[in-house]
């Protein structure tokens, strides 16, 4: 590198550096050697405290130091809001916005007030959304607030509010959108708390077709929750609000205050950790909307916005039937899905989204003419990133699960650990590399574990099982209900990365392979591999259809061997 | 901000040991503003909030009266800390949720009232960033006012480091420099304050 000079900082110098001793000619030396040299502003940061330490630090004196400057500020209050009207000369009416007669204030939220307006042109009332004064001051938030209402004026759909007009009044942009009686989904849930399955279906099967026309032109809402959802009174309908609104919004409350506005509590994972979000940002919101509706509140609670975020990105929320065991295991499985950590492993569309969710809806609405649809059984399967090694693993191990069960596991680098685990005592298993036998053991509810070199292997189990179970790096197989066999990989060199690395490994398997496993024990399923080979040539279709027909299903998880968190069963 | 009354004089002056009346007084510093902040989160207006302050520091201010100073300088702050945590989380869950929505309700609404553990560990969460406050304050003096602004530019305002060396006519690694000198402070001055929050 060239920035790797003779006069790179070592850690005696760091030291000296930040308590402020060191000399000024050599201070000055290095003023210049850290403008360029990367390596040595890490090592120093480093020094101070790792990252972790540096965002929670400069969070923290953010929101404190900038807070107090704004002490007291009561910019939002109500009346100050009224200041912002116009006069009018019809004394039944508040005051004016631009051409529309306030009638009344209809509510305020985080970021603006929405008025009840009245268009003497059009003889109709309007609702006008305007962005809080104290807001607009801020010309940035101005301009995108206005630009964000134009784009999602442009999108035309029964799911998304429409809206009119977006102009400016003294300085201060609004929108106008339909007026229409109705509630909020926040206010469904705090008064009504968690809703019906069906319910549940038909909004978030309409609200999915919202995102889907406007993810359709490119606009990410990026602040889907309860409170931005519409629900009409008189027809069925849900609309969703407020588009694009809460980026304007963080630009100017992020000037103003270092805080967050509106609350985080639906927010996506790459979101709380201020990434660039795309549409499956928003996906991932609807699947806290989705748990919101089973369950009466949002996934991740706590005391602080800060806490919340952290929630978002670290954890998994508590699972639904455990607060409400009403809700079926697929919806939990659809909305688990929503809510994957990693965008990749979310769905891959809100399209995709709707249609499943509207399946489903015809399935509860009809239970008896109407089976669940195939999709949503295959809600786990689809997390295969490369679905075709996948499930023929999956039909492979089907296939023996008439003499016994194998389980292929390649590794490569290195020498690795292979720890088994069983529920039931004493499960004969035999670890296999090629023809030869390179363990056998019986294992123990205590568990086992081997030592191998790198190179390919094939785990079998001389008993037939029902179902396999694969949970990040655990791979266990199930017999009915009950965990029978874990199969633990652990690798030393990578710590963090193992999970992906296997599951890279799985699919990169050759189909060849596995004939050169163990030639005398798989030949005579030989040609049963070769067909199934031959059928994953075919449509997708086929495919799942192969897959729901295999005696021994691999469950839905194997994927997330790279997902760390879930487990999902699938239904047989 | 907002002095604290004579209740903070008359117990230092109750409190023999001076290291524990500067204990006591970086205690405050550290918690008052965080439980009028908590209050106020939870739907309380500034005046319920600030009577909610006053009553936990009396209960506090009491027990403080009745510490028998054994040996160590830190047991004094540890145990601080824990009796203080105890009384504040006491009144925050008695406290009903105030649901007037004037000025700053927002927040209050928004963020639902959680249940007690959640309120302990965002108690620690707000003392911990109350404390890096207090020390950012505490070491300011320590630096030059170029140094603290160019520290200030970057990681308060969040402006970029070229930039604000460029205004400053410094080079962009003295800008780095100046950042890292003075987190090395503040961190340093953030664990000297730790026994008001860390059990140990």
């Amino acid at each position: 590198m060239m920035n790797q000079s003779a006069v790179c900082l070592d850690d005696a110098e760091v030291e000296r550096l930040l308590s402020g001793e060191m000399g000024s000619a050599r201070t000055s030396e290095l003023e210049q050697h850290l403008t360029s040299c990367i390596d040595c502003r890490e090592k120093l940061e480093h020094r101070v405290g790792d990252e972790g330490w540096w965002c929670d630090t400069q969070s923290s004196l953010r929101t404190g130091m900038l807070a107090t400057q704004s002490i007291g500020n009561e910019e939002d209050a109500p009346e100050r809001l009224l200041e912002l009207l116009g006069p009018t000369d019809d004394p039944n009416m508040l005051g004016r916005i631009g051409s529309y007669e306030i009638v009344g204030l209809l509510g305020q939220g985080g970021m603006g007030a929405v008025f009840k307006g009245f268009d003497r042109s059009l003889n109709r009332f309007v609702a006008i959304k305007m962005l809080l004064p104290h807001l607009a001051t801020s010309g940035a938030a101005r301009k995108r607030f206005a630009r964000e209402g134009q784009a999602v004026a442009a999108v035309v759909d029964d799911h998304v509010m429409a809206i009119h007009c977006v102009d400016e009044w003294q300085g201060v942009p609004y929108l106008v959108m339909t007026y229409s009686r109705g509630v909020s989904l926040q206010k469904r849930l705090n008064d009504k708390g968690p809703l019906e399955v069906r319910e549940i279906l038909r909004i978030g099967m309409q609200a999915a077709k919202g995102l889907a026309a406007a993810h359709a032109q490119g606009i990410i809402h990026r602040d889907i929750k309860p409170a931005n959802i519409f629900l009409d009174q008189n027809v069925e309908r849900v609309q969703l609000m407020d588009f694009g609104l809460a980026r304007a919004v963080d630009d100017a409350s992020l000037t103003r205050s270092g805080t967050l506005a509106g609350t985080p509590q639906y927010m996506s994972p790459e979101q709380a950790r201020a990434e660039t979000v795309d549409h499956r940002s928003d996906l991932f919101s609807l699947g806290s909307v989705l748990y919101a509706m089973c369950t009466g509140h949002a996934p991740f609670r706590a005391e602080s916005s800060y806490s919340v975020l952290r929630l978002i990105t670290d954890k998994e929320p508590r699972p639904i039937r455990e607060i409400n065991p009403d809700v079926p295991i697929w919806l939990c499985a659809i909305i688990g899905k929503l809510m994957a950590k990693q965008a990749s492993e979310r769905f891959d569309s809100a399209k995709e989204v709707s249609v499943l969710l509207e399946d489903c809806l015809a399935h509860v609405q009809q239970p008896t003419a109407i089976p669940l649809s195939e999709a949503v059984a295959s809600v786990g399967p689809k997390n295969i990133r490369c679905p075709r090694i996948g499930k023929f693993i999956a039909a492979a191990a089907g296939a023996f699960a008439l003499l016994f069960a194998g389980i292929l596991i390649v590794l490569e680098l290195g020498e690795g650990t292979l720890t088994i685990e069983s529920e039931l005592d004493d499960v004969p298993i035999r670890i296999m590399q090629g023809d030869k036998t390179v363990e056998r053991l019986m294992v123990t509810k205590s568990g086992d574990s081997v030592r191998v070199a790198a190179g390919t292997y094939v785990v079998e189990l001389e008993t037939k099982l029902d179902g396999i179970l694969v949970e990040n790096s655990h791979i266990s197989l199930k017999r009915g209900a009950m965990e029978y066999v874990k199969i633990r990989l652990s690798k030393k060199e990578i710590q963090s990365h193992s999970d992906e690395e296997v599951s890279r490994k799985l699919q990169d398997l050759k189909v060849a392979d596995l004939p050169n496993a163990s030639a005398s024990k798989w030949q005579d399923v030989g040609s049963q591999l070769h067909d199934l080979d031959e059928r994953f040539e075919k449509t997708e279709q086929e495919i799942e259809r192969i897959w729901a027909t295999a005696p021994l299903r691999m469950s839905p998880s194997v994927p997330s061997i790279s997902s760390p968190t879930r487990e999902q069963e699938i239904k047989p | 901000m907002d002095i604290w009354p004579e209740t903070s004089e008359s117990l230092i002056l109750r409190l023999n040991d001076p290291q524990d009346a500067a204990a006591w007084s970086q205690f405050l510093a550290i918690y008052r503003p965080v439980v009028l902040r908590m209050a106020m989160r939870r739907g309380l207006q500034h005046a319920d909030a600030d009577d909610l302050a006053q009553r936990v520091f009396l209960s506090v201010a009491k027990k403080v009266s009745g510490w028998e100073p054994h040996n160590a300088e830190t047991r004094f702050r540890n145990w601080l800390g824990r009796i203080s945590r105890n009384a504040i989380l006491n009144e925050l869950t008695r406290a009903k949720p105030d649901r007037a929505f004037g000025a700053g309700g927002h927040d209050a609404i928004l963020d639902q009232v959680p249940d007690a553990s959640d309120l302990s560990s965002a108690l620690m969460l707000e003392a911990r960033r109350q404390a890096v406050l207090v020390a950012a304050h505490a070491v300011e003096p320590e630096f030059s006012s170029s140094t603290w602004s160019m520290f200030y530019q970057t990681t308060i305002e969040e402006k970029p480091v070229k930039i604000v060396a460029e205004e400053l006519g410094r080079s962009a690694g003295a800008v780095y420099i100046a950042r890292c000198r003075v987190m090395q402070r503040i961190k340093e001055h953030i664990q000297s304050l730790s026994s008001f929050w860390s059990d140990e």
